[in-house]
């Protein structure tokens, strides 16, 4: 079954026609993102735009978008994007949700892979769930003052963005980064004494201070933490409790009740706890004791 | 023989004042960002230099996030407050440096404030 839940940052499909004893359940996240070319004024093939658009801030020479460059950036955005992001995660299955019988005739708890769908599209489009303007720097510019919907060429590309205790560049691609503020992350030290969430937590301070955090994708660095996967646990948890409450529950769903109390899980306490590892479906009797199965399992006829 | 003379003469002339001004440009090199004390005093072009060698001296030392678009700015807010901006991606990181100008021989950073205008 396919079953697909609008939320405002992604529309969230869960198919778990895909289960069986060796395969969990797949919980697609698809952001479509529009985009829209700056030229320089006039049709000139040259001109200039100021830092986050800003007058008051420093002019950037821009060059004007060709059809090739501008479908091959954005082609690029949305293929790196999705790289970085998509099948990273899997949810652990702590609700007893999604139960099915493969075809050993066995009944399994599905675990969650998380994947992401970036679609690009028209700036313009009325269905977009996150739009940006791109301006094409000039070869010679070397930076320029982007912001959540404004960026330009370069933001692809990788750069020092912190240095840490030994003076190694922490080097990140500045799109990998925003597209985590679209799916709704926060910089990696929110809530910390140095950044408090009252405050602007765009302050350099919250892009991690200690070394750890500052390789953090949401702070200056590229590396994926186990809170990452909070979309996807956000999404799974809107499935998880809907099946109970949407009446649409088939025979197997019935016995869930049953089956989370076996599992020791409760939907809407369940957890889901994230791994960034593949875990393999597990029996009722392997979940309700804890068993994590990392490893290709022996099961029965497939 | 006259001519020739005055040339060479010149040309040796002209030799000495390049070497001495390597020299001074090589001085000046070694020294830059230290403000010598005396200096600082002498008018107000050398205490406001010294003033913004020092805030420079501390945004190289204290500032991680070296990336971004530079100091696009440092200006004079008030008699003793200054203002620097960093460009970051999204944001700017603003320095605020309260000095201490009491010494005119010896500027000195009283307190310096962060904050951060969002984009
Ligand atoms: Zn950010």
């Amino acid at each position: 079954m396919k079953q697909k839940i609008v939320f405002p940052r992604f529309d969230a499909e869960l198919n778990t026609d895909v289960c069986d004893a060796y395969n969990n359940a797949e919980l697609t996240l698809t952001v479509r993102m529009g985009f829209s070319q700056i030229n320089p004024a006039a049709g000139a093939d040259e001109g200039t735009y100021h830092d986050y658009g800003n007058a008051a801030k420093p002019a950037r020479k821009i060059i004007k978008w060709t059809p090739a460059t501008w479908k091959a950036w954005k082609d690029t955005f949305c293929s790196s994007v999705q790289a970085f992001w998509s099948d990273k995660f899997w949810l652990i299955n702590d609700a007893g949700s999604f139960l099915y019988t493969a075809k050993d005739a066995q009944v399994y708890v599905p675990n969650v892979w998380c994947r992401l769908k970036v679609i690009g599209q028209e700036g313009a489009a009325a269905n977009n769930h996150h739009s940006i303007d791109v301006v094409r720097l000039h070869p010679s510019v070397k930076w320029f003052g982007s912001h959540e919907h404004l960026y330009d060429s370069k933001d692809i590309n990788s750069v020092e963005k912190n240095r840490d205790s030994h003076g190694k560049k922490v080097m990140q691609q500045a799109h990998v980064h925003e597209f985590g503020h679209i799916l709704g992350l926060g910089h990696v030290d929110i809530g910390k004494a140095h950044c408090p969430a009252s405050g602007d937590t765009n302050a350099s301070a919250c892009y991690g201070v200690s070394d750890v955090d500052m390789n953090s994708v949401m702070g200056s660095g590229m590396q994926l933490r186990l809170e990452h996967a909070a979309p996807w646990r956000e999404a799974v948890r809107a499935f998880s409790v809907g099946e109970v409450f949407s009446g649409s529950a088939s025979p197997i769903d019935l016995l869930m009740p049953l089956a989370r109390l076996v599992v020791g899980g409760n939907t809407l306490f369940a957890v889901w706890p994230a791994k960034m590892k593949r875990h393999y479906p597990r029996t009722s009797a392997e979940a309700a004791a804890g068993t994590l199965i990392t490893a290709p399992p022996k099961r029965g006829a497939k | 023989m006259n001519t020739g003379a005055k040339i060479s003469l010149t040309a040796i002339l002209g030799a000495a004042c390049l070497t001495v001004a390597i020299a001074v440009l090589l001085t000046g090199g070694a020294n830059a960002g230290k403000a010598k004390k005396e200096d600082c005093s002498m008018d107000a072009i050398s205490q406001s230099i010294c003033v913004y060698r020092l805030i420079l001296d501390d945004i190289d030392a204290k500032v991680t996030m070296r990336g971004g678009g530079g100091v696009t700015s440092i200006i004079q807010k008030s008699d003793d407050l200054f203002e620097a901006r960093l460009a970051q991606e999204g944001h700017e990181d603003i320095r605020s440096y309260q000095m201490d100008l009491t010494d005119g021989d010896k500027p000195k950073i009283k307190a310096v404030t962060e904050s951060t205008k969002s984009y």
